[in-house]
């Protein structure tokens, strides 16, 4: 190749190469702002685009034209232009952009195949130099010493070997079929990409406890009445007021399957169904059987595979299922966690995704910074959504029962003995409170021997009261 | 009963006998950055934060005043955490935190995975306190001597 025959097409190759290397640097540093699904998509339609356009290349051949105007404007225009998209998907996808400049000079600017395949080299070079400066600026991996070790090195070295064993295979299989099948092999790993695309996670929520609202006490047989969509629920007595709202749950345990709603039964309770799903345990004997019942949700069931079979149960067969009246059922174990950290509001966010009944007090601003990993912000903001769980700040008027429990973290703003006292569960137990709340405190400031903290395991219901000292660093 | 809060084998563990761990913690490395990636203040005065949450730092540059004194990055990276403006900080509380990472990689929301180890064994702990369950107790045979 001599200068006579790239000397004509200079306008073309310095127009792309000013378009390239600009969109290089560009596109490494939108890559550190863009979110890792926008780039996975990106990189998706790229990698499949790339490999139809080698696919087109392999199946048909490339016969070098001119479709752009003789003069020098449009030419540097419209190189730029491709110099633009090769940079961008050059600094996306680590690629030198030869599969795209090629075509570009071949079928636009009508340089000859063997011309074009050296002026490829000689763009892609500085492109790619651009946009790993870039990379190594914003620091997005190459500083990292395992990075290096783990993979740039082995994958650098076998890629020299590859290339290298690529190049005597050249010789024996044709180009067009070698482009095919690169082709392919991009389309494959684009489709490879595709299928790790983050899928929308599902909501952390609660286990679905049934919803019901205080119908009746029953002092006589100290029990209550729950109305649970129109059907009615008895369980031991309760201390909430008739009207209010609270949930509870039915271990699958205690649980069990009727085809006829007869009665001599100790089970107080039945509600009418149809089999939503049977899925069988790995023990092999028993399946736990869901039973959905209209409007309310699913109650499922442990029952022996043997009366799965005796009971002709079916998806969507008619079955009652009837549970006793447990004050296991109750979601009423209840705790209130002191603090705003990020342990705080971890062990509440773990809590209330558990089932129980938990509510967050602090009695002054959170001395936190990673906010955005806490509950943190309520205290200022009202309400705080961590991991998918709100946090709501309410007063001492709104925490009345039957404001609770609800989907949200309530957040007391008092220090704990003032927040217990509002908690609607708070006759259930006062004895065995830690008498030193301060004691109980966990932390730097004052470390504790382990023998002062099992006042703790006294409290009931369980206060943990997590405070952490400022001056007590630890990372994450 | 206690919860080892410190990083190791043991973080999340219940502890019921003996102590935890003296308090020794370092911050976990990212990036090999540790200790270094966070600012403590070097006095007592009303935060005024310059950046928030998420925000890309260079090395150097004035994240947050304390009174009136500037207090600058250690590093450069993203914001992964910094002390509520207005709030009032005494000397030695923590300010700010950098992530050396870029921000799509920085991790700055969510629960982290000490807290989250500290809260599984808070759960824990106060399973053992109020079982859901009634426990059965396991027969246990006794040979009769």
């Amino acid at each position: 190749m001599s200068w006579d025959q790239i000397a004509p097409h200079l306008p073309a190759v310095l127009g792309m190469l000013a378009g390239a290397m600009s969109a290089a640097w560009l596109g490494g540093g939108w890559l550190r702002r863009a979110s890792d699904t926008l780039l996975s998509q990106l990189i998706l339609v790229l990698l499949a685009v790339l490999g139809g356009v080698l696919i087109a290349e392999g199946l048909f051949a490339v016969e070098p034209t001119r479709l752009v105007g003789a003069g020098l404007l449009p030419t540097v225009l419209v190189a730029v232009t491709c110099g633009v998209a090769v940079g961008l998907v050059s600094s996306l996808l680590g690629v030198a952009g030869g599969e795209l400049i090629l075509p570009v000079f071949i079928l636009l600017f009508g340089v000859d195949m063997k011309v074009a395949g050296s002026m490829s080299i000689l763009m892609g070079l500085p492109t790619i130099a651009v946009g790993l400066l870039r990379h190594f600026g914003t620091g997005a991996v190459l500083r990292e010493g395992p990075v290096w070790r783990m993979t740039i090195l082995p994958l650098g070295t076998s890629s020299i070997l590859g290339a290298g064993l690529g190049a005597i295979l050249l010789g024996v299989v044709p180009g067009q079929v070698l482009k095919i099948r690169l082709g392919l092999i991009l389309i494959w790993s684009a489709w490879g990409v595709f299928r790790h695309l983050p899928q929308t996670a599902p909501a952390a929520t609660a286990p679905p406890g049934l919803h019901a609202r205080v119908v009746a006490h029953d002092p006589e047989w100290g029990l209550t009445t729950l109305n649970v969509d129109g059907r009615t629920v008895t369980v031991p007595r309760i201390d909430l007021p008739p009207g209010s709202r609270t949930s509870f749950r039915i271990d699958d345990r205690d649980v069990t399957l009727a085809l006829a709603m007869e009665s001599g039964s100790s089970a107080l309770n039945t509600l009418s169904g149809r089999v939503a799903g049977i899925d069988p345990l790995a023990d092999g004997a028993t399946a736990r059987v869901r039973v959905a019942i209209a409007d309310v949700g699913e109650i499922a069931a442990l029952v022996t595979r043997r009366s799965v079979s005796a009971l002709h149960l079916i998806q969507g067969a008619p079955v009652f299922a009837r549970f006793k009246a447990d004050s296991r059922a109750m979601t009423g174990r209840s705790a209130l966690v002191f603090g705003l950290s990020e342990a705080a509001s971890a062990t509440a966010h773990r809590l209330h995704r558990d089932g129980w009944r938990v509510a967050l007090a602090a009695d002054a601003p959170p001395k936190v910074h990673r906010r955005n990993m806490a509950f943190a912000n309520v205290w200022w903001e009202g309400s705080a959504v961590l991991a998918g769980t709100t946090c709501t700040r309410v007063t001492a008027d709104v925490m009345l029962p039957g404001a609770y429990p609800s989907a949200s973290v309530p957040f007391l703003p008092f220090a704990p003995d003032a927040a217990f006292g509002l908690l609607p569960w708070k006759s259930r137990s006062m004895h065995g409170w830690p008498s030193d709340l301060s004691r109980c405190r966990c932390g730097a400031t004052r470390p504790l021997p382990s023998a002062a903290v099992p006042a703790m395991s006294l409290a009931k219901p369980a206060i943990w009261r997590s405070k952490r000292s400022g001056a007590n660093g630890s990372g994450r | 009963m206690a919860i080892e809060t410190q990083w190791g084998e043991r973080l999340g563990a219940v502890i019921e006998a003996r102590s935890t761990a003296a308090l020794a913690g370092e911050p976990r490395a990212i990036d090999g950055v540790g200790r270094e990636r966070i600012v403590y203040a070097p006095i007592g005065g009303v935060l005024k934060a310059l950046c928030d949450i998420g925000d890309p730092v260079g090395a150097d540059e004035t994240i947050a005043r304390v009174g009136d004194t500037a207090i600058a990055a250690p590093i450069g990276g993203t914001l992964r955490g910094i002390l509520r403006n207005g709030i009032t900080v005494e000397t030695g509380d923590k300010l700010f935190e950098v992530d050396p990472r870029a921000a799509h990689h920085a991790m700055f929301t969510d629960i982290g995975q000490r807290p989250a180890m500290i809260a599984k064994g808070v759960a824990r702990a106060i399973e053992q306190i109020h079982p859901h369950r009634a426990s059965v107790s396991p027969t246990v045979a006794v040979p009769k001597s």
